[in-house]
């Protein structure tokens, strides 16, 4: 039997990635190496690296400066320096390509120890005795004629300031014991220890004679970008001649940067490819292998990994349903609890500061001995501490709502009526109000006594404000419809106007013309109760005039599809 | 010194009345409103050709039956005529809420009211002085 022709894809494709690779591998070779042989080298160097210095003519040297001088000339090529505040900065120069090396000593083989003596005590007299008495001694020259290294702003400097004499400013340390060991400086005047290397206050030539050897076996470094291979090459074969001519005794290289890796250079390369290239061949061939065996296997059992990638995603779906269920349940009961808290101490604080201010009133009235102030002012601490009470009472009775399990069975609307209108009676017989239950009374089902609180703040809020003429009308109906009941109690007052509709069901949110006696609760309540059996509670126009305060009270096995389906959107 | 003319929106008769009784010393004419829409009402009645007659200060509550006190303020901000007039919010809210929201409708200052009558005199003695002199000046 033929084997099917996608079988023959990984052996085309493998031979044809070893051509590529072979092709590759042979072209390495013949690549140009990065870089331009006739340019000259640019290097970077700071005037603070230890054996760079800028000398009494204003040219640029050093001791490392001189060393790649020497490598350059041998090379025929030329070298240009650039000045670079710091070593790190020197570095950069190189690594953003401005520069191609940098000039540095890493490290000298021996200590220096080239003072002639260290004064016990650094200070001025000391100095400037040292420098009086010795000076001369030392040198056989006239103080004034003796050409003295100092550092800019430092204490030789101005030990030398007081002295009249003028000093040749050179930063470093290791500069200055340059520069004197190639007689450019007579003295140098320095107070400070440096390093590891004890300074005395001056030296002269003879005492710095240790310093050519202590050179001569110094180790040197050169940072070089290290994608100029050619110039690499170049300088480490510069200091192999410097070492076999016997420049220096025991030179050591030290390449600043990584090697370059071996694959990028010469016949490493090729191998390198090559061989990549067969890890590649065999890797493809196994992995073409193994993936018609896995498609095979993988159709047989297509259908029943389909199943259960469908069941457990139905499972993740209903998992994160009752996730965002429950993360907005917490954050509903979060802002409601904030509503609260506002409404509570702005609220309940309003007459408690009433009180406090009529109490200092009627402090201030007793010592006045005004007896109908003391009179005025005690009663309004009365009025207010009740309103207090008031305020009280209510949001205990929210809460209680708030917390209070439904006990839910057939209501009789007209018999809550009655309780209502009983309950009312001082506020009927005030405003000679009729309330009147429209027939037929549709079936209700809810919590009977959590319904009576529904109807008598509605009833009384339509008392307070929709009866503004004795004798008016109140009418509470109920419609039943396909989900539930409608309880609409209506009446013929001024009605609210649209932009209150939402407002005045919120917590202490009283209505524009609100009754003085008005907690702001009553609504907030109606609409609490509502949404407890599920249902939801507004306001709206009644036709002819009027408002109608409407509350739906959905059947009970629709409640808890219409909460379930309210919580998880 | 002249007399000036303050208008409190303030729903609580109670405290309206305290307030009074701690200016008495003071030379001011307190007219007291319980809603914005009976303040907005108020101010609409004065002629517009006498503008002098307009309050020189309105000390203003933030929660107030219907429209908040806030939203007073940004209406009567929005108002050339009456933009002049300082607007010192007088409340119980502590809330940063309420205090950002209130700077963001331009009122000129926002205190809490003190829990002492000798603090509530002394507090609009200083802010009578302030704002009442300023508005003074400005006519």
């Amino acid at each position: 039997m033929r084997a099917p022709i996608r079988h023959h894809i990984g052996p085309f494709a493998g031979t044809f990635l070893l051509l590529i690779c072979l092709w590759l591998g042979v072209t390495a070779n013949a690549q140009p190496v990065r870089g331009d042989s006739t340019r000259p080298i640019r290097v970077a160097a700071s005037v603070f690296t230890p054996y760079v210095y800028v000398n009494t003519n204003g040219d640029i040297t050093g001791f490392s400066i001189e060393l790649i001088r020497a490598i350059a000339a041998q090379s025929g090529r030329r070298v240009e320096f650039q000045i670079a505040p710091d070593p790190a900065h020197a570095i950069a120069m190189v690594e953003v390509g401005k520069a191609d090396a940098v000039a540095v000593l890493i490290r000298s083989a021996d200590r220096m120890r080239v003072f002639s003596f260290a004064p016990p005590f650094d200070t001025t007299e000391i100095v400037l005795e040292g420098l009086r008495s010795r000076a001369g001694e030392l040198t056989g020259v006239p103080l004034t004629d003796l050409r003295i290294a100092a550092r800019t702003g430092g204490f030789g400097a101005s030990v030398l300031d007081k002295l009249g004499v003028t000093p040749i400013l050179i930063q470093d340390l290791d500069a200055m014991l340059f520069a004197l060991n190639r007689r450019e400086i007579d003295l140098v005047a320095i107070s400070k220890v440096q390093w590891d290397r004890t300074t005395g206050l001056f030296g002269t030539e003879s005492d710095y004679a240790q310093i050519g050897p202590a050179l001569a076996s110094a180790e040197f470094g050169f940072a070089v970008d290290r994608n100029q291979p050619e110039l690499l090459a170049l300088l480490d074969a510069g200091l192999t001649r410097l070492q076999e001519d016997g420049t220096f005794t025991s030179l050591r290289r030290q390449w600043m940067g990584a090697d370059p890796p071996f694959w990028t250079t010469g016949r490493l390369k090729a191998a390198f490819i090559l061989f990549l290239g067969l890890i590649l061949l065999i890797a493809f061939g196994s992995f073409a292998r193994n993936r018609v065996r896995m498609r095979a296997l993988a159709l047989s059992e297509a259908q029943s990994r389909e199943a259960l990638a469908v069941a457990h995603a139905r499972e993740l779906e209903l998992a994160n349903a009752q996730l965002i269920r429950v993360n907005k349940q917490l954050s509903e009961n979060h802002a409601e609890m904030e509503r609260v808290l506002y409404a509570v101490t702005h609220d309940l604080k309003s007459p408690l500061v009433t009180a406090r201010g009529f109490a200092g009133v009627l402090e201030e009235a007793a010592s006045e001995g005004d007896v109908e102030g003391m009179l005025d002012a005690s009663k309004r601490v009365l009025s207010s501490t009740a309103k207090f009470g008031v305020i009280t009472d209510a949001l205990l009775e929210y809460g209680r709502y708030q917390q209070s399990e439904l006990v839910v069975r057939p209501i009789d609307v007209a018999h809550v009526l009655n309780n209502v209108r009983m309950m009312l009676q001082s506020e009927v017989e005030r405003t000679g109000a009729i309330i009147e239950l429209c027939h037929p009374v549709d079936p209700l089902i809810g919590d009977p006594a959590q319904i009576l609180r529904v109807l008598l703040n509605l009833v009384g809020n339509a008392l307070r404000y929709g009866c503004p003429e004795p004798g008016m009308r109140i009418e509470v109906s109920t419609e039943h419809r396909a989900d539930g009941t409608v309880i609409t109690v209506r009446d013929h007052g001024p009605g609210v106007p649209e932009e209150q509709r939402k407002l005045i069901f919120g917590l202490f949110r009283r209505y524009a013309k609100a009754h003085p006696d008005s907690t702001g609760l009553g609504l907030a309540i109606v609409e609490k109760i509502a949404k407890k059996h599920g249902g939801s509670a507004w306001v709206e126009d009644a036709p002819g005039g009027g408002a109608a305060f409407c509350v739906f009270i959905p059947n009970p096995e629709t409640a808890v599809a219409a909460k379930y389906e309210r919580r998880s959107s | 010194m002249m007399l000036i003319r303050i208008m409190l929106v303030e729903d609580s008769g109670s405290y309206a009345e305290l307030v009074k009784i701690a200016l008495r010393k003071q030379r001011c004419d307190v007219w007291h409103c319980e809603t914005a829409e009976s303040a907005i009402t108020m101010l609409d009645d004065l002629p517009s050709q006498q503008d002098d007659l307009l309050p020189h200060l309105m000390l203003l509550d933030v929660n107030l039956p219907g429209m908040s006190g806030i939203e007073l303020a940004r209406q009567m901000k929005a108002e050339p005529r009456l933009r002049t007039m300082p607007i010192v919010m007088l409340t119980t809210s502590h809330s940063q809420h309420d205090v950002q929201d209130s700077y963001a409708a331009w009122v000129n200052s926002y205190v809490v009211k003190p829990n002492t009558f000798e603090e509530l005199k002394n507090l609009l003695r200083d802010v009578i002085h302030y704002w009442g002199s300023v508005n003074v000046v400005m006519r």
